[in-house]
């Protein structure tokens, strides 16, 4: 580069410069809270807003309106607030709060202004979406018919769930609920499924964990997560979910599917409780101020399944709720289950019997249901949904033993191998077609002779005889969806071959009711 | 709040004081003096006065403008910006010159909270901007 060439290119720039001189409006802080500041002039400031505070120091911080008083306007802060003071200048943008969005976003780590927080270097996008959208209307939608595998034996048979479908995951501390989605996730790896996990108020410490499971599993490289991790200001974290799912919405309007995972929103809330507060709003049931339900119900309403015309995309959304001892009543928990189309409801009592994953398939719904399931998994779940339901009535007896009739206690044998072949460890998914395999073969009766702790080697066995020796059923269920008359022969040939070799307990049972027999 | 309170204030006196005579003004500036003082409230007498004269002049149809400048403007350039601001929001301008000598040149117009920004300093940083994109 020569002196020339320099002086060329300054000049060529500074024939462009513009000197717009433009009216603006220019408030001035009156009241610096936690997070919140009020606002003196900007009397034309409109309702979420973005706003420019600019410190002493000449730094730039961002704000949102979100009243608007008699004298003053009252607004959240975005970032670092601690320079801010009394007297500083705040600008009006006439924007509306925006973050990057598209390729340039997809696994990275953000925080709730899309900014990058993961040290990989700056986020280069020139395509932003705002933050607070309107959902999709009546016509832009169709109906929820896609399944979205979430790899979960438990999740994908009885309680499945649709592309474009809202179904919460709730459930106490500690009993897995993160690691349902982050399963999901890792699931998603080659189905073309951009995932979007927002963390709210949670600890930066298990998000590493989280990133570094995915980044080990090559799920990040389909991810992205957006963190208001706790330390950061309520503010951030009551953006967080909104910034989450923008950035869905542009894959979504690229006609792809997304799966957005809020977790959790009960933080969210809570978060909002104290900007509410703080603004001086009045506080309602649990102090929560009376827009609380508004505020995840517009959020929950953006997931959506878009018609064909409009590209047939989709957005999934995963809410979490956690519950405080089991109480499913409380304020959020009972306005999030409304707005869902279904919940998976985890409980501490299953997970410490090592039922894990801990779902109460009583109380876990789907309200899309079948509509969302492969033929073939729809014909081999629809016997599962009835001889859990079944187990679970007279689960109760069990304990009873040889008192019961054979029906029932045939029944209980079913339900506990059932019950044990939809356990499933972590991080862990299992592909649909040999879901089906297994799930056929438990409720087929013929794991009801194998003893229940040899089921999960069992499985293992199976899935690595289906590999070796009849990867054309998998291909085939995977391709078509449906389980046809010659596939399930074989099928049923290699599950009766593989259980042959097994050992038995029949025999022991036998002895025992003879025995009982003699007593008598 | 503080500010707010000010505004509050003054919007009560001002309307408890129109329309009276002079002798009830008097009782009432003595009676809202002697509120002040109970309630500790004196800090806010100049903030009070300042939000009296701001009513006052809105009342009239009259708008307080400040120009800041590094020197001191001619009576033309003055008349022009009076004119540009009474154009802009059809009321009276009353003029308050200031000095800023931080502002290189050009000039800086407040009025409400509107402001017009047409100093170098402002322009530098602009440019400054350009050409940093």
């Amino acid at each position: 580069m020569s002196y020339d060439y320099l002086v060329k290119s300054l000049q060529k720039q500074l024939e462009d410069f513009k000197t717009d001189v433009k009216e603006e409006s220019i408030g001035e802080v009156i009241e610096v809270g936690d997070g919140i500041a009020k606002v003196s002039g900007l009397s034309d400031a409109m309702s979420s807003e973005m706003l420019e505070f600019e410190t002493q120091s000449g730094e730039k911080i961002y704000g949102v309106v979100l009243n608007l008083e008699e004298y003053s306007v009252g607004a959240i802060i975005f970032g670092a607030y601690g320079h801010l003071k009394e007297g500083d200048k705040v600008r009006r943008t006439q924007r509306i709060l925006e973050v990057p969005v598209g390729e340039a976003v997809v696994g990275r780590v953000v925080n709730s202004l899309g900014e990058a927080i993961d040290g990989k270097g700056e986020i280069k996008s020139d395509t932003f979406y705002p933050v607070e959208k309107i959902a999709p209307g009546v016509i832009a939608r169709q109906s929820v018919g896609e399944p979205i595998e979430t790899g979960i034996k438990v999740i994908d048979s009885i309680i499945p769930i649709g592309k474009g479908q809202r179904e919460l995951i709730i459930g106490d501390r500690q009993t897995g609920k993160t690691a349902i989605a982050i399963d999901a996730i890792i699931n998603q790896k080659g189905k073309d499924v951009i995932c979007i996990y927002v963390a709210i108020g949670q600890k930066e410490s298990k998000i590493a964990k989280i990133v570094g499971k995915l980044e080990e599993t090559g799920a990040m490289e389909h991810t992205i997560i957006v963190l208001a991790g706790a330390s950061d200001s309520a503010s951030m974290a009551y953006i967080a979910p909104y910034a989450g799912v923008a950035m869905g919405e542009y894959f979504m309007d690229q006609g792809k599917d997304v799966l957005v995972i809020y977790d959790d929103l009960s933080k969210h809330a809570v978060a909002y409780r104290q900007i509410s507060l703080l603004l001086k709003r009045p506080p309602g049931r649990e102090a929560y101020p009376g827009d609380v339900f508004y505020i995840h119900s517009r959020l929950l309403e953006r997931a959506a399944r878009m018609s064909d015309e409009l590209g047939g995309g989709s957005i999934t959304a995963l809410p979490i709720i956690e519950t405080q001892a089991g109480d499913i009543s409380a304020y959020i928990p009972t306005n999030v289950i409304s707005i869902t189309d279904g919940q998976i409801f985890l409980e501490t009592d299953l997970f410490y019997k090592g039922v894990r994953p801990a779902l109460n398939a009583g109380l876990s719904v789907s309200r899309v249901g079948s509509a969302a399931q492969i033929k073939a998994m729809k014909k081999v779940a629809g016997k599962l949904k009835l001889d859990l339901a079944q187990f679970r009535e007279l689960e109760a007896f069990a304990q009873f033993g040889s008192d019961l009739d054979e029906s029932t206690r045939n029944q209980i044998a079913r339900g506990t191998r059932i019950t044990e072949i939809l356990k499933q460890g972590q991080y862990n998914p299992i592909s649909q077609p040999k879901q089906v395999a297994i799930i056929y073969a438990a409720t087929n009766g013929y794991l009801d002779q194998l003893p229940v702790q040899n089921l999960d080697a069992f499985e293992t066995k199976l899935f690595a005889k289906l590999d070796n020796e009849a990867k054309d059923i998998l291909d085939n269920i995977k391709k078509t969806g449906e389980l046809v008359e010659v596939d399930e022969e074989k099928l049923k040939k290699l599950i009766a071959e593989l259980v042959d070799m097994e050992e038995k307990i029949e025999s022991d049972n036998k002895e025992e009711s003879k025995d009982k027999k003699e007593e008598n | 709040m503080k500010k707010d309170k000010a505004k509050i204030l003054a919007r009560g006196v001002y309307a408890a004081m129109s329309g009276k005579d002079e002798s009830q003004v008097e009782t009432i500036v003595n009676n809202f003096l002697a509120y002040l003082k109970e309630h500790h409230l004196n800090s806010l007498i100049p903030q009070v006065l300042e939000e009296l004269e701001n009513i006052y002049l809105s009342q009239k149809g009259v708008i307080k403008t400040t120009i800041s400048t590094k020197d001191k403007l001619s009576d033309k350039e003055v008349k022009q910006i009076v004119d540009l601001v009474s154009q802009k929001s059809g009321k009276q301008v009353q003029v308050k010159e200031a000095e800023d000598k931080d502002s290189f040149g050009g000039a800086v117009i407040k009025y409400e909270d509107k402001v017009i920004d047409l100093s170098i300093k402002k322009q530098l940083n602009n440019l400054a901007k350009q050409l940093a994109s």
